[in-house]
């Protein structure tokens, strides 16, 4: 399947406008004020929403719908979110098992029916909705009433929306899973008229190379810290630049931004919550941590981000035949927001949507958590993408990604 | 007699690592934080080998090396650098770079590189 980013910048929008009714009408239905955060489209897998919704205990609403497009939509909300927005609903008492999840199931049913009614007004045909059926619990459990209409690890194009209120602390999110052939049709329908589609598959070729990326970052955090690092998450998501803003918590964080050089350009953004950062410095022999990063400290961050910006982008330039240079990387303490905000603002003056690479890495004792963000320039990972021939590589068989990825200089000298 | 060492890595962590491991077996000659203070360290040092990193502002380890062979092609240059692509290598080859690690290393494989480079 091809898609058109144009078409795609256009539902990402739809699904945007969706959430800012869903907002409107729970402010109508339990007075709560809710705001509605950063809409993505991620190329994901059922088992990563599967991971995703695996944390905690969700209380969802799911909703088939069919003609126009077909497809599941699914709101999910936290146990003690759709605990407390029963509360909020009239008549309703949340300590009544049924009373939350018939609450919520009127929430649900209002909510995705005015996403689906945006849609159909946008393609100007009508779409037909199921009841809603109600399901608690988390993982697979969650979804039962989805399960077996995905396969496991096939490519899944998901919108998602958040909404979060401040004053109550619930946040609700709306996944819209649509039907592959559904969608395949519905790309292939819209009028195109910026540059050449980009291949999902080599879309999905390009994830799996940043997930060899990050396993090879992770790596070398362990190799300096001596700790041991799992990879909890990689993500790729298509949005608008302005709200990469808001994916990420606003608490200050420590890191090192650096500019990529080639094919492609852009940015890659290290970044560690503060105590991650404290505990990091020593554990790199740059001394303790007192009451502010030192020079010795400064430096022993960078280097640590040269070495994992180096495994992060490496692979890509193997499998794509060229050559990724980056700048020294820059120390950075500041507010995420802010931090992202800059960079948002340089990408900016060449594109409106971007493609965000976003992946985790943990250590195994839980004491330091790491924030990789890739934000390639937009018409350059198009370039890229094009280079990228997955039929030279088994997708399934990461040993063979990885290899292609990996060079040896003994093989030159 | 010990071998004679220049180090040339923009971060001064790296720098005291490398220091670190050095010490014991070489007499490190001096530090350099770019390409250009490497050229200047190598005429004014004249070092046995230079454990030279790619990614630095200014003049970057690639083109320094180029210099320093031209002007002293006796001198080994091993690339210690955190860069793992095949283009970069075949660059650091060209410009004629006897030895290519990769950050982030172990002692041995410091030692090892540079001791096979000597012989």
């Amino acid at each position: 399947m091809n898609i058109n980013l144009q078409t795609l910048g256009t539902f990402n929008q739809l699904v945007h406008d969706g959430a800012e009714q869903a907002a409107a009408d729970l402010q109508q239905l339990a007075g709560i004020t809710p705001s509605v955060e950063a809409t993505r489209t991620d190329l994901s897998t059922y088992a990563d929403v599967v991971e995703e919704l695996s944390s905690e205990e969700f209380v969802a609403v799911t909703i088939r719908f069919e003609n126009g497009l077909s497809g599941r939509a699914i709101l999910v909300f936290e146990r003690s979110a759709a605990e407390t927005l029963t509360d909020h609903l009239q008549g309703r008492d949340a300590a009544n098992e049924s009373a939350v999840s018939e609450g919520i199931q009127e929430v649900g049913n209002i909510l995705l029916s005015g996403f689906i009614d945006g849609w159909a007004d946008h393609l100007g045909r009508p779409i037909d909705i199921s009841p809603p059926t109600v399901t608690a619990g988390s993982g697979e459990s969650l979804l039962e009433t989805v399960e077996g209409e995905y396969d496991s690890d096939s490519p899944l194009l998901s919108f998602t929306s958040s909404l979060r209120t401040a004053a109550d602390d619930i946040t609700g999110t709306v996944f819209l899973f649509p039907e592959r052939e559904s969608l395949k049709q519905l790309l292939s329908e819209r009028d195109v008229n910026d540059a050449a589609p980009i291949s999902l598959k080599n879309l999905q070729m390009f994830k799996a190379m940043t997930q060899v990326g990050t396993e090879r970052a992770s790596e070398n955090v362990t190799m300096m810290t001596g700790t041991e690092t799992s990879v909890d998450v990689s993500r790729v998501s298509f949005l608008p630049i302005e709200q990469t803003v808001s994916l990420i918590d606003d608490r200050p964080y420590v890191g090192v931004v650096t500019g990529l050089n080639g094919v492609p350009s852009g940015y890659l953004l290290i970044l560690f919550d503060e105590q991650s950062a404290c505990r990091l410095v020593e554990q790199l022999g740059a001394g303790v941590y007192e009451s502010e990063f030192e020079p010795a400290h400064r430096s022993a961050i960078e280097e640590l981000g040269n070495i994992m910006t180096s495994g992060f982008i490496d692979g890509w330039a193997n499998v794509l035949g060229t050559s990724i240079t980056h700048t020294p990387p820059e120390f950075i303490h500041d507010f995420a927001p802010a931090i992202m905000d800059r960079l948002a603002a340089e990408l900016a003056v060449d594109q409106e949507y971007v493609f965000l690479f976003d992946s985790s890495i943990e250590t195994t004792d839980n004491a330091i958590s790491c924030e990789i963000f890739a934000l390639p320039n937009e018409a350059e990972l198009r370039a890229a993408l094009e280079e990228l021939d997955p039929k030279t590589m088994d997708l399934d068989e990461e040993s063979s990604l990885a290899a292609a990825m990996e060079a040896d200089p003994d093989e030159f000298l | 007699m010990t071998a004679g060492v220049l180090i040339a890595d923009d971060s001064e962590f790296m720098r005291n690592l490398l220091r670190e491991i050095l010490d014991a077996e070489y007499e490190v000659l001096g530090e350099a934080e770019n390409g250009v203070e490497a050229v200047d360290l190598v005429e004014e040092t004249d070092p046995d080998v230079v454990m030279m990193d790619i990614v630095m502002p200014i003049r970057d380890g690639i083109e320094a090396t180029a210099e320093i062979k031209d002007r002293t092609p006796d001198t080994v240059v091993i690339m210690c650098t955190s860069v793992g692509q095949e283009a970069k290598m075949r660059e650091a080859v060209k410009a004629g770079a006897d030895g290519y690690i990769t950050k982030p290393f172990q002692k041995p494989s410091v030692l090892d590189a540079i001791n096979s480079e000597l012989g």
